[in-house]
């Protein structure tokens, strides 16, 4: 008798665990039916082709992979996350697309790896049926999903992912908003030649954005006719003092002055910061120290750089912060995010622009293509393809001029395939301990300078104040 | 009532272990509809076969290894290494070839390892593996000419045109699923085979009581060795396979860390180390166990409480999905409290009870068949073995 | 590699320098201080419960939450002084009292011999313990990463050969970072008072008995159960406080343990396991050899990459060759 409570007890847990599976997700639509014709839809994306076919509520789902464990840098994942929550509520504000269906973000962690970036793919456009995907902070997770994006033919639009494969590959469905590295290390190049520097140490992490991000920059260098080193480290090391003194001492090496740059993205390049300050390579007039662009979320770099006072850091966007805070477009938006993070100082970061407008991007292409098919929507992307006929959003104007109809002539890199081609890059400067962003100089380019002044020697403090 | 006891007892586990088999070879047709699902099949038998086999490593042989995801890594390295350039060795390096390449190295280096570690014991043991994995994954991250680094290798993937077909019927996961469900039943039945043969009670007796082994004329040193070079052959051999199925195609060095490691340990414990299937249970219950808690879903009346308590919900790790609660950490926290509870109350694990509770029956009935017969066998085969010289110098 | 070996020799003789060398020795010995404290509690743990515990970086990992916490919530109330100090002793009591309570409820049951596989199944409670330990810190604080400020800052003052910024303390050539300063310098009190304690004082001695001799141990009165508890407490105890000094130089997250962990692991087996002067210099010996290791890898690229490998290879190698390392007891 006892055997046979045994066997209805593993059938059941069995039932149960299979039965569990299932219900994870949204229930998908098994079968879509297009005019009374069967059509036969193998296991693959579920997104509905047309307005008709929203649910009773009508509410659109766009994907939002985003990076919110480690490794990967969940500050900036939260910082997009943010970001992309305040355009959805300012979409649905106004009744949703076209006025009257609600768009709803679906978030999924890929904690910045290659498989969860695939596994994130794969559920948003076969569980949860998304018309279109936005975001992605991390190069090596942003890999991988293109991949599946092009495999299912659903759109994907990448924030913050630099490395110039996203879009060299030139795949249909792969659009970039966030700057091809190349273009970063041309910006950081001549920055240094202006400043008259004639060594810099690269810091970089070991990953797919810095390696290639760091090599770049040193032929960039190269070709200015400034020596460079690139020193690697992984992503959450913790102890760089012997490191630091090993810059310090090759540094010794080199007459006049000398940059440190920091390409170690996330929480690790604070780490190095502050002990690089520790260890004696403080900023100073001979000594150019350009901190990771995450300096500029301002309250957590005061955290944990104190003694990070007179560091350079980078700006990639459309504009400068000061330039973009005057654009009518982002005054809701900077208003939204820092009450959102209830910091009246909380200026968004770039990645928080940049999220924001990738998926308000997503949201106009889809009312202007008036059509949820997925080919719709990347025409209506590819529509935009002078700054003419472009959206103008938080950052700028978006375009893409290169695409499906406009191949990529020869003498343009291969990554300028539905590259956003406008991202600037501006070097910052702090130059007093807890400052906030908005209280930043602009130093570069010249045109651009906010203080009047280029590189603030530590000591000085600009005059035009 | 006693012909129908003895008929339970003899066909209840083959009626369970068919219909076991059963459910994992429908299972993509049943969630044909939902890859992602399929996908966390193929990753839970990917965990499942670690899982057993470092049962038997560990459980069986007493040999506490952390160095188990390394030789996973290793043999898919080695794997995507050849495989990269054509033309190394003057072969063409298919997966087909490079696969058991891959699996070779891990064998090999496994034998290394598994001879330097003879004087090590339990603890010396667990810390030399740990060293070894550690070296193994700092050294694939710094070498990136070699390896593709942190950002990890790309491997070439397998299509397997028999299964191709498939993913009409069942899902875009159906060949990787399949590949590593044979894979699944393969190290099953070679770890069964060794467990069952001789060498299964010289594991054991070699676990319990070295000296005693030795002195009975069981050759330690073989016995040890073998053991390490079967078990990671078997995690070389399902890693290199997961990672070239189609749908993956990517190995990274972190999947080797020692978190991932703990995972497995933790997964095979909770099951029961001390048996095969019960670890590999363990491992498939417990891989969508995790994957289910990322979201549970929760009744309407509950959600829209919960809703009202997002912000304290997430000043404490907790999230809110669409239509349940998001666990984040909490659910790995709750594993945790699991694994300690596994250890203290149940050390057998709590699959390895209710499998040996449906095998009990037969067992009796077989050792009772067997043991005249084997334990004549065995002693014969004991005069054949050389007696090992005292390997335990040194040693703790 | 033998390629970058030739490379050095020309291009990089300017980092064969007695002042590099002396500044990557010195900062090597700062750090080795710290590890040194991370290594008696384990080494203590070993000596008299005879099981190396596998969550030994989480009581680390939890000292430095505390004292986070600790000042985050007192430091606008209390003098800078004092909330240095009150941080430290709550991080010590927090992690002594997880530390016992653990010791009570799962590893006394092996000590009175009711566990089969005591070996094994001291590994897996102690890494079963790291494991709860980890995620729930990730649950209780999330994953970004939390920073204490300097107990103190340097007094800032320029004496020619020594001076001195907020940040760092510059003798000669050789710049040492404030945090790292102020934490070796706690590291260096808390071993003199544990050398102290374990060697003059009744309770100290009696732990040294019972590692020694259980039996003889327990015939002269002194009652081995709680000595493993205050033993097992005492090792949690340093480990959280070596975590608290650190906190103010590392970001920390909840799984800053894992390479404290493994750390203590390589300088426990270095030292010879259970030897508490073994400890001392194996902390020492795996700074030094890290600080220079990385300083003077031939080629800069994976210099900091391969910083962790140093100690573990020598680790390694004493496992292989003289798993005694050098002052263990023959076992």
């Amino acid at each position: 008798m006892k055997r046979w409570w045994l066997l209805l007890l593993t059938v059941a847990v069995l039932a149960v665990a299979l039965a569990a599976c299932r219900g994870g997700g949204a229930a998908p639509e098994t079968v879509v039916v297009t005019q009374g014709v069967q059509v036969e839809k193998e296991s693959g994306p579920c997104a509905p082709q047309s307005f008709d076919e929203l649910g009773e509520d009508g509410v659109i789902k766009i994907g939002v992979p985003v990076p919110l464990s480690a490794p990967g840098s969940v500050a900036g994942g939260r910082a997009m996350m943010t970001a992309v929550q305040i355009a959805a509520d300012q979409v649905n504000a106004k009744g949703g697309i076209l006025g009257k269906y609600p768009v709803k973000p679906i978030f999924y962690d890929t904690s910045g790896l290659p498989e969860r970036g695939t596994a994130a793919m794969e559920y948003l456009i076969t569980q949860e049926c998304v018309v279109a995907v936005a975001g992605e902070y991390h190069s090596a997770a942003g890999m991988a999903e293109k991949e599946v994006a092009h495999k299912y033919g659903i759109p994907a639009i990448f924030a913050e992912t630099w490395n110039d494969d996203i879009t060299a590959v030139q795949y249909p469905e792969v659009f970039r908003i966030a700057p091809a590295s190349s273009m970063v290390a041309k910006g950081d190049a001549q920055f240094f030649k202006d400043m008259g520097v004639s060594w810099v140490a690269i810091v970089t992490e070991n990953t797919d954005y810095g390696i290639p991000a760091s090599e770049s920059t040193q032929k960039r260098l190269a070709e200015l006719g400034i020596e460079s080193e690139i020193y690697k480290a992984d992503i959450g090391t913790q102890e760089f003092a012997a490191l630091v003194s090993r810059i310090a001492q090759d540094i010794t090496q080199y007459e006049g002055r000398k940059a440190v740059l920091v390409l170690i993205t996330g929480e690790t390049s604070y780490n190095f910061e502050q002990q690089a300050v520790e260890g004696g390579l403080e900023p100073s007039e001979d000594l150019i120290f350009v901190a990771n662009q995450v300096a500029a979320n301002a309250k957590d770099f005061w955290q944990n750089v104190p003694d990070g006072n007179y560091m350079v850091f980078r700006w990639v966007g459309g504009g400068s912060p000061f330039a973009m805070a005057q654009r009518e477009e982002a005054k809701g938006f900077i208003e939204a995010y820092k009450d959102a993070w209830n910091d009246p100082y909380r200026f968004p970061e770039r990645y928080a622009f940049e999220a924001y407008d990738a998926f308000m991007l997503v949201v106009k292409a889809i009312e202007k293509a008036q059509s949820l098919k997925a080919e719709d929507i990347i025409a209506a992307l590819e529509s935009f393809d002078s700054p003419e006929n472009g959206v103008a959003l938080a950052q700028g104007v978006y375009y893409f001029p290169y695409g499906s109809h406009n191949p990529v002539p020869d003498d343009q890199p291969a990554w300028m395939w539905h590259q956003w081609p406008e991202p600037k890059v501006f070097f910052l400067q702090y130059w007093k301990v807890d400052q906030h962003l908005e209280e930043a100089c602009v130093i570069w380019p010249a045109d651009q300078q906010t203080c009047g002044t280029d590189y603030l020697v530590p000591g000085t403090e600009p005059a035009t104040e | 009532m006693n012909t129908m006891r003895a008929y339970y007892d003899r066909y209840l586990p083959w009626a369970l272990g068919i219909a076991f088999l059963f459910g994992l070879l429908v299972f993509p047709f049943y969630q044909r509809e939902s890859p992602y699902w399929v996908y966390v099949g193929a990753n839970a038998l990917f965990y499942a076969i670690l899982a057993s086999s470092w049962a038997l490593l560990a459980g069986y042989n007493g040999q506490f290894s952390f160095a188990h995801m390394a030789f996973m890594g290793l043999a898919t390295y080695a794997s995507g290494i050849v495989g990269r350039e054509a033309g190394i060795w003057a072969l063409n390096w298919s997966p087909a070839l490079s696969i058991p390449f891959g699996v070779l190295v891990a064998g090999v280096v496994g034998l290394l390892i598994g001879y330097l570690c003879l004087r090590l014991r339990s603890t010396y043991l667990a810390l030399f593996t740990i060293a070894f994995a550690e070296i193994l994954r700092l050294v694939f991250k710094a070498e990136v000419d070699l390896t593709g680094g942190p950002n990890g290798l790309y491997l070439k993937t397998f299509n397997l045109p028999f299964l191709e077909g498939l993913t009409r019927y069942a899902s875009t996961y159906a060949p990787m699923y399949y590949t590593m469900l044979a894979v699944f039943l393969f190290s099953l039945v070679v770890m069964y085979a060794l467990v069952n043969s001789r060498y299964g009670i010289f594991f054991r007796a070699v676990r319990e009581d070295e000296e005693a082994a030795a002195a009975l004329g069981v050759h330690v040193v073989r016995v040890r060795i073998l053991a390490f070079v079967v078990s990671s052959m078997i995690a070389g051999l399902a890693g290199a396979v997961f990672h070239h199925s189609p749908g993956i195609g990517i190995v990274v060095p972190d999947e080797m860390q020692i978190g991932r490691m703990s995972l497995v340990i933790a997964m095979a414990v909770i099951g029961g180390s001390n048996n095969l299937m019960a670890a590999a249970i363990g491992a498939l219950f417990l891989h969508f166990a995790l994957e289910w808690l990322q979201e549970i879903p929760m009744p309407d009346a509950l959600m829209s409480w919960l809703q009202a308590h997002q912000a304290t919900l997430e000043a404490w790790g907790f999230g809110l999905g669409e239509a349940g609660l998001k666990t984040n950490a909490w659910r790995m926290v709750a594993f945790g409290i699991l694994l300690m509870v596994t250890l203290r109350f149940w050390r057998n694990g709590l699959v390895s009870p209710i499998l040996e509770r449906i095998m009990q029956a037969r067992a009796k009935e077989e050792v009772a068949r067997g043991r005249a017969a084997k334990a004549g066998k065995d002693l014969a085969d004991v005069d054949k073995l050389v007696v090992d010289e005292s390997p335990n110098e040194g040693g703790q | 590699m033998v390629a970058t070996l030739l490379h050095f020799v020309p291009a990089q003789m300017w980092l064969i320098t007695p002042e590099f060398i002396l500044r990557l020795l010195a900062e090597g010995l700062l750090i080795g201080l710290i590890y040194s404290l991370m290594a008696l509690g384990l080494t203590l743990i070993f000596s008299v419960l005879g099981i190396v515990s596998f969550s030994h970086g989480e009581f680390y990992m939890i000292g430095g939450y505390v004292v986070y916490l600790f000042l985050q919530k007192f430091q606008n109330s209390l003098p800078r002084a004092l909330t240095g100090i009150g941080a430290l002793l709550a991080a010590m009591l927090v992690t002594f009292a997880i530390g016992v309570v653990f010791e009570r409820l799962f590893l006394q049951p092996m000590a009175r011999g009711e566990v089969d596989r005591p070996n094994e199944y001291a590994i897996l409670t102690t890494f079963g313990l790291a494991f709860f330990l980890q995620y729930l810190m990730l649950g209780l604080m999330g994953p970004f990463p939390k920073k204490a400020r300097r107990f103190f800052d340097l007094p800032v003052f320029d004496a020619g050969l020594i001076q001195a910024t907020k940040a760092s303390l510059k003798i000669g050539n050789i710049t040492l970072g404030a945090g790292r300063l102020i934490a070796g310098l706690i590291a260096l009190l808390a071993l003199l008072a544990m050398l102290y304690f374990m060697f003059k004082t009744w309770t100290g001695r009696a732990l040294q008995a019972t590692s020694q001799d259980r039996q003889a141990a327990a015939v002269v009165g002194i009652n081995p159960m709680n000595m493993n508890t205050l033993a097992f407490g005492l090792g949690a105890m340093l480990a959280g406080l070596a975590g608290a000094v650190l906190v103010s130089v590392y970001s920390w997250v909840p799984w800053v343990g894992v390479i404290a962990s493994s750390k203590s692991f390589v300088i426990i087996v270095l030292g010879g396991m259970g030897s508490i002067p073994g400890s001392l210099l194996g902390g020492l010996i795996i700074g030094v050899v890290e600080s220079l290791g990385t300083g003077l890898f031939p080629d800069p690229v994976r210099a900091q990459a391969y910083r962790d490998v140093f100690g573990l290879v020598i680790f390694a190698l004493v496992l292989l060759v003289k798993p005694t390392g050098l002052f263990g007891r023959k076992l």
